[in-house]
């Protein structure tokens, strides 16, 4: 998944980035297990290492360790960290985008390449249940998917035969999970999604893309974003505050800050972002 | 009403250019600890030390630190009364509001105990007397980190006692010069009396009902917790310095006029607390590293919730 914008392109390496993804090979885990995430980098050049990506920041999540693979192909190089990582505390690890920061020969302008977020629901007990209906459920969903693969084969192989001989355009993203909204919908779609749930995942979330507004990297602070942000937009610096006292204030001082959050988005996105 | 920021203010129209340890030695008081300063003679350590204690209507009292002091010249002795034929107790200068240890690596382990031991009880004792000390109260101890030779370098253990360990710098230009334009025709007198012994007990109170999340609190956990292991690393912090570390941070939320910690709390005042606590190995020295700069990878290893 890529989602470029316009960034700082001194001393920023040329690069064709063609996919950015980040994958988890669990959707829903238990407090403790470990599981992997995977971000995935295609750039068309050949490159013996790929300093510039910039890991995903983690929430509810603990890292364990990573490993880095380079796997050359004929039309550039993959990358591929893998993260081991484990949640702690039930609800939800999330992980912010990851990101390559290049100069993209096509307009010579500075981008930042991001992948898209990453959720996983961390719930109690036993995450795969070894009683006798979720084994006859598992078994199931096995054949039910074995069916499902010998369709979506025999489909792909029909297509390949009829693209053969024209050489085969590597996508933009290769990434199953749905694209994220464009940069100037994040917002709208975090305030959103907190509006409607308002937990402590949400309210992450949605700090995580206040803060990416202001100018500030993933997995970056409220200092940062104001570092980032300076003097230039007073209005956000008052969404930031409130949403640090929101997600951070005492108990009794976390409703009412919520729902000067919830005020002060409102009136932002009507400013900046109307919708048509 | 007077605030922990009037404090602040008071100390920075005396010290010029030195926010980062006016800003300790105002935490460390709120949290009710003690501040190291480590730092070439001249940067006004003694004076930060001096104007804190002014500012609050302290009693105030330096001792010099050296090879030949003993630890009756810290925490006082008993003498002989030839009027009333009785030994009366002399209280040393350990019995203050602020004490100033200056160059404390300059005196033998048995004082340097004799010292420690009052930070940590609170209390010191001279012959059969076990006397209180008095509140609100705080030991700032100053290291010159150079001219090592003949100096007796406190151990880890002991270290832990302080709160905050800060590097005080040499200040910029325009700093230095306006120390020059300042202070060269009349000395810096610090401002006395912005607050009361009170009001500091009263902050104090205050700082320690500052609200800590449970996630900042745990990052402030897995902030120590990663200084274990971490390469260079020979020693990581004690459990000691993530309840440093918590007590701090609602010390600067408290002063920033904030009723939570937020998580950039921690993240600052993370170098100050582990910089002490951390102890190194020989690869560090081999790489020509730097500890500050090792601590800071630590810090930024852990994401920040």
């Amino acid at each position: 998944m890529l989602t470029p914008r316009a960034t700082f392109s001194q001393a920023l390496p040329h690069l064709h980035i063609t996919a950015l993804g980040l994958h988890a090979d669990q959707r829903v885990v238990r407090p403790g297990q470990s599981f992997h995430v995977t971000v995935h980098v295609h750039v068309r050049e050949k490159r013996d290492r790929l300093d510039e990506l910039v890991l995903p920041a983690l929430t509810n999540a603990v890292d364990l360790g990573d490993e880095r693979k380079r796997v050359p192909a004929a039309d550039g190089t993959d990358f591929y960290e893998t993260l081991t990582v484990e949640a702690p505390t039930v609800g939800t690890a999330s992980f912010t985008p990851a990101y390559v920061d290049a100069i993209d020969p096509a307009t010579g302008r500075g981008m930042r390449y991001s992948s898209q977020p990453l959720t996983v629901r961390v719930v109690s007990g036993p995450a795969v249940a070894d009683a006798a209906p979720a084994a006859l459920t598992s078994l199931l969903r096995r054949v039910v998917l074995t069916v499902v693969a010998g369709i979506v084969l025999l489909a792909v192989a029909s297509i390949a035969l009829v693209r053969l001989r024209r050489p085969r355009p590597r996508p933009a993203t290769v990434d199953s999970a749905p694209p994220p909204p464009p940069p100037r919908d994040a917002l709208r779609a975090a305030f959103t999604a907190y509006r409607a749930r308002g937990d402590d995942g949400s309210l992450d979330a949605l700090r995580a893309v206040l803060f990416t507004r202001a100018g500030a990297a993933p997995g970056a602070t409220f200092a940062d974003a104001l570092g980032a942000l300076g003097s230039a937009d007073p209005q956000l610096t008052r969404v930031l505050a409130v949403a640090e006292r929101a997600r951070f204030g005492p108990v009794h001082e976390r409703p009412p800050a919520a729902r000067d959050l919830l005020a002060l988005l409102v009136a932002y996105l009507a400013e900046r972002e109307p919708v048509a | 009403m007077t605030t922990p920021q009037d404090v602040r203010d008071a100390l920075g129209r005396t010290i010029v250019g030195q926010r980062e340890a006016v800003d300790a030695l105002v935490m460390g008081l709120l949290a009710d600890g003690h501040v190291l300063l480590e730092g070439m003679p001249g940067v006004a350590k003694t004076l930060a030390c001096r104007a804190l204690a002014a500012a609050v209507g302290g009693q105030f009292k330096r001792v010099q630190f050296t090879p030949d002091l003993l630890p009756s010249d810290i925490v006082g002795t008993r003498i002989f009364d030839q009027r009333s034929g009785e030994f009366v107790t002399v209280r040393g200068p350990l019995f203050a509001n602020i004490v100033l240890a200056d160059e404390i690596n300059r005196a033998p382990a048995k004082v340097q105990s004799a010292l420690l031991e009052g930070m940590q009880e609170r209390r010191a004792t001279i012959g059969p007397d076990t006397l209180a000390l008095p509140r609100p109260f705080a030991v700032l101890a100053t290291m010159n980190p150079f001219d090592a030779d003949g100096t007796y370098a406190l151990p880890l253990a002991q270290l832990d006692r302080f709160l905050l360990s800060v590097r005080v710098g040499y200040p910029s230009r325009d700093d230095e010069r306006a120390i020059v334009e300042r202070f060269s025709a009349a000395a810096a007198e610090p401002e006395a009396g912005v607050a009361t012994l009170a009001d500091v007990e009263r902050w104090q109170g205050e700082a320690r009902a500052v609200h800590l999340n449970e996630r900042v609190r745990d990052y402030a956990v897995d902030l120590v917790r990663a200084t274990r292991g971490a390469r260079y690393v020979a020693s990581g912090a004690s459990p000691r310095a993530a309840l440093a570390l918590a007590i701090t941070a609602r010390a600067r939320a408290y002063l920033d006029g904030r009723t939570f910690v937020v998580p950039d709390d921690v993240r600052e005042l993370a170098g100050s607390v582990l910089r002490h606590r951390v102890a190194f190995d020989y690869r560090l020295a081999l790489d020509a590293g730097d500890a500050d700069t090792v601590l800071a990878q630590i810090v930024a290893s852990v994401p920040a919730p």
